[in-house]
């Protein structure tokens, strides 16, 4: 279960950033910090990778969610060999 | 503690620190060790990323010999801590399940029949020795500065020819060009500093928000602090970047060359130009009505007017199709003095046929406006491999460079080159090399039509991807019986056409040595070892080199007899050419320091290598004083650069006028050679996206980005799309002159394409769009234009093509 740790730019309209921040804490997995003006450090946690890439797409598209700056990932319990399908379709 | 709760006290140490470093805006140093001490488990060690040309720093975690975590280094200028989505899998790349892992030659089936290591080099070394001028060696800016430095060695000092060049050649070297034009020496003045003080940032057909998200996002920092940015795009689509952007011009592709003109002549008319800076500092060029040089001639500032003349703001909106008001308000800007000025260009202005000229008339526009030598004052070019400056254009990687900025024609410079390296005189070829495009077009002609090379080494590219018009320029070698080899990680296009496949170490399974966009060189050790026979590919070409010299290849001798790469510990050779011994010393290091010589002519000082040990990074030119060692961030300018006289202000100490002056240039807008038309009518355009680095061969391994962005796509406009009756996802026709592929559409998608062009990414190997580009070249730089060609597009299965 990989972990990841990131920083939220948040919209600095303090009605949207609290919908953000409401949406936030409705997302399962995730550890918020503490906020600093529009930046929000937060930890998240996920079954693997990919999932993990899923969620910074979502976390992107949440309204008053300006971006997404990824700053940590730890994988060391994802499987190594063997994750992916080659891309030329041989086993 | 649990395990993961500790894991999860480190992501938020880091989450936190990353949130006031941005909000300050710099970098403050972290306690000594503090990852050591949260971390008890593992062990850390700072690389650069592997990936673009951005040079950020990383944490990299292993335990267990593997690679399990990346934190973005808090401590690197560069990145501050931050990462982007390629950055944050980087470790990832190593661990694809397909990683090439023993030597494999091609059988007369077509097979392959795996083989040792010692059984490749001699394959490689007979076909060198049977024919040492007709083989040739193709790297790129994935090279690291000691793995660049050995293969030119290799070809130049021990073979004898200028066989050798780099992918770079394909992406950058038109900005090299425009430098060497304006200023005489080539990279950048400016560094990334500029983004932290610059008023107005100028984007050049260029999406710095999703090639160098982590640079953009520096500039985005600042404008959530309050600050009063002004960004504008100007491009062929809309991009993520232009989403950002308070101002979009959107121009007719190859006309850049007229709106940098509309800014000058406006300057001038307005009078609104620095006259100041321009007397002091500037002198005037145009190219010679015969036989144009690089050099240009000498021209009055009269006569750069009166060539200027014509560039009104309606002309160039005739030309362009970007309004005339948009021109004045461009113009304006650079007109005043009190605003800092940062342009940005990247592959739009280097892909271009006229990709010198346009390099040389944006430098032009901020000299003559003299937005130059202050912080935020400056043009910069970005590059998209890692080590694209340090290895290809520092050590000179290509047919006609040798290391240091020295070129082959000089009589002199080869004599300084044969000096450093012991060599006898005579012994370096004035016989340029060909660049890319000629390279390969000899390697995919027969010998008897002037096909004169008929053996190939790449390492790291993939060439069988990314050559333009690729059926001609790259497909047909095989058929012709030439002999390609190919070091690599993955299979790639390129493996698959190869007669003998050499399994190469990555990244931090072997040292290394990059040079940014910033002038900035870094290092890194190597911290887990690579995969089955994978190996480094300094020492396959030393390997190679010592196989040559054991066979008696004068070449590979100095001219006290001693071998090119002869290396020594305590008074005794190492042979380091024995890869049991390979790392009994540190090679880069030794490399490096052999180098490091060759690097003061251009004013391009390195400092040693122990310095880059402990830095995240150093910005030459770099020069010893009171007994440490100091980077430059601005060159040129008095104060910062340790090479401006004093009293000089501004200082261009290799003008090509020999005067201390930078050039002004004029080039006219000319025309593309390829152009839609009745029977092609839609533009082409080629390039990245945000998950994908490059070809893909490494992050089409990297789960969560394949599965992000698993496929290519041809980028449509809605009107073209409803002309043509195509769905979004429908498969597609997309065909040129010169080949076709079929691809589904995505339209209106992550950019925005207007009617009439098409864009597509060339990260897919299964959809190589590369059979469909271009392969005319700028007459100065040679380096081809993947950014617009002519293109028909048609229903699969239906005849025809509807216009635009």
């Amino acid at each position: 279960m990989p972990v990841s740790g990131m920083v939220l730019v948040l919209s600095d309209e303090p009605a949207v950033r609290d919908s953000a921040l409401e949406a936030l804490e409705r997302e399962p997995g995730l550890t918020l910090g503490q906020r600093v003006g529009d930046r929000l450090p937060l930890v998240a946690e996920t079954s693997s990778t990919p999932t993990c890439m899923a969620l910074l797409e979502r976390l992107a598209t949440i309204e008053g969610v300006r971006a997404v700056l990824p700053v940590f990932h730890d994988f060391s319990d994802e499987p190594g060999d063997g994750q992916e399908e080659r891309l030329d379709g041989a086993s | 503690m649990e395990r993961r709760d500790f894991l999860k006290g480190i992501a938020m140490a880091a989450a936190t620190a990353a949130v006031a470093r941005v909000a300050e805006g710099q970098v403050r140093p972290s306690p000594a060790g503090s990852l050591a001490t949260v971390r008890d488990d593992g062990h850390w060690e700072k690389a650069p990323c592997r990936f673009c040309g951005t040079g950020c720093h990383v944490q990299v975690g292993t335990k267990d010999g593997r690679v399990v975590a990346i934190q973005g280094d808090a401590q690197a200028a560069v990145n501050r801590g931050l990462l982007c989505v390629k950055g944050y899998h980087v470790g990832l790349a190593l661990y694809g399940r397909d990683r090439l892992t023993r030597p494999q030659l091609r059988r007369p089936d077509g097979s392959y029949a795996a083989i040792t290591w010692e059984q490749a080099i001699d394959v490689i070394a007979s076909r060198i020795e049977a024919r040492p001028e007709r083989f040739a060696f193709y790297g790129s800016g994935q090279w690291t500065i000691p793995e660049g430095y050995a293969a030119s060695k290799m070809v130049k000092a021990g073979l004898g020819t200028n066989n050798v060049e780099a992918n770079a050649r394909l992406c950058m070297a038109s900005a090299a060009t425009g430098y060497l034009a304006v200023y005489g020496v080539d990279e950048p003045a400016g560094c990334y500093d500029d983004l932290d003080a610059c008023n107005v940032l100028i984007t050049w057909g260029n999406n710095p928000a999703e090639m160098h998200p982590v640079l953009f996002s520096r500039v985005m920092d600042r404008r959530s602090r309050g600050e009063n940015i002004t960004l504008i795009d100007i491009g062929t689509r809309r991009t993520r970047t232009t989403g950002f952007a308070q101002h979009y011009l959107e121009f007719k592709p190859n006309t850049d060359l007229a709106i940098a003109n509309g800014i000058a002549h406006l300057l001038l008319r307005e009078n609104t130009y620095d006259r100041t800076f321009v007397e002091a500092h500037c002198a005037f060029r145009g190219l010679e009505a015969q036989s144009p040089t690089l050099q240009g001639e000498a021209i009055s500032f009269d006569e750069y007017k009166r060539r200027m003349a014509e560039y009104t703001p309606e002309h160039v909106e005739q030309i362009s199709g970007v309004p005339a008001a948009q021109i004045r308000m461009l113009a304006g800007l650079f007109g005043q003095r009190d605003l800092r000025i940062t342009s940005l260009w990247c592959m739009g202005m280097n892909q271009h046929t006229r990709g010198t000229a346009i390099n040389a008339l944006v430098h032009s526009v901020h000299l003559l406006s003299g937005h130059f030598g202050k912080p935020g004052d400056a043009p910069t070019s970005l590059t998209g491999q890692p080590s694209a400056c340090g290895t290809v254009r520092e050590v000179g990687t290509l047919g006609h460079q040798l290391p240091g900025g020295r070129l082959v024609a000089k009589p002199e410079h080869r004599a300084q080159s044969e000096a450093l390296w012991n060599l006898p005189a005579g012994r370096i070829s004035e016989h340029i090399g060909p660049h890319t495009i000629e390279m390969f077009r000899r390697f995919n002609t027969a010998a008897a039509d002037g096909g004169d090379i008929d053996t190939m080494w790449v390492q790291v590219t993939n060439p069988g991807q990314t050559m333009p018009n690729a059926h001609a320029y790259f497909d047909r070698a095989r058929a012709l019986g030439k002999f390609l080899i190919v070091s690599d990680v993955y299979p790639t296009l390129t493996t698959r056409a190869a007669d003998l496949i050499l399994p190469s170490a990555m990244w931090v399974e072997k040292n290394g040595m990059f040079g940014n966009s910033e002038r900035r060189t870094q290092q890194w050790f190597k911290m887990v070892a690579p995969p089955g026979e994978a190996r480094d590919d300094c020492w396959q070409t030393i390997a190679v080199a010592r196989r040559l010299f054991d066979r008696g290849f004068a070449g590979m001798r100095d001219k006290d007899g001693k071998f090119l790469f002869h290396t020594e510990r305590d008074g005794r050779e190492v042979p380091i050419w024995d890869f049991r011994h390979y790392y009994d010393v540190n090679v880069d290091e030794r490399l490096f320091e052999e180098y490091r010589s060759f690097s003061r002519v251009k004013h391009k000082d390195l400092a040693p290598y122990s310095e880059y040990v402990a830095a995240r990074g150093l910005r030459w030119p770099v020069v010893e004083r009171d007994g440490a060692w100091h980077e430059t961030r601005f060159r040129f300018v008095e104060g910062e650069d340790p090479y401006v006289a004093r009293g000089k202000g501004v200082q261009f100490y290799h003008s090509t006028s020999h005067d201390d002056r930078a050039q002004i240039w004029f080039h006219p807008y000319e025309p593309p050679p390829e152009s839609p038309d009745e029977a092609y009518p839609f533009w082409l355009c080629t390039g990245r996206v945000l998950e994908h680095w490059h070809s893909g061969s490494m992050t089409m391994r990297i789960p969560p980005l394949r599965r992000a962005m698993p496929q290519s796509y041809v980028e449509m406009n809605r009107a073209d799309a409803r002309r043509l009756g195509v769905q979004d996802g429908e498969t597609v026709v997309v065909e040129s002159r010169r080949g076709s592929i079929e691809i589904p559409v995505w339209i209106e998608g992550r950019g925005r394409p207007p009617a009439g062009s098409v864009f597509v990414p060339f990260f897919d190997e299964r959809l190589r769009i590369n059979e469909l580009t271009l392969e005319a070249f700028d007459p100065f730089s040679k380096q081809p234009d993947y950014k617009k060609c002519a293109v028909r597009i048609r229903k699969r299965g239906a005849r025809g093509s509807a216009a635009p």
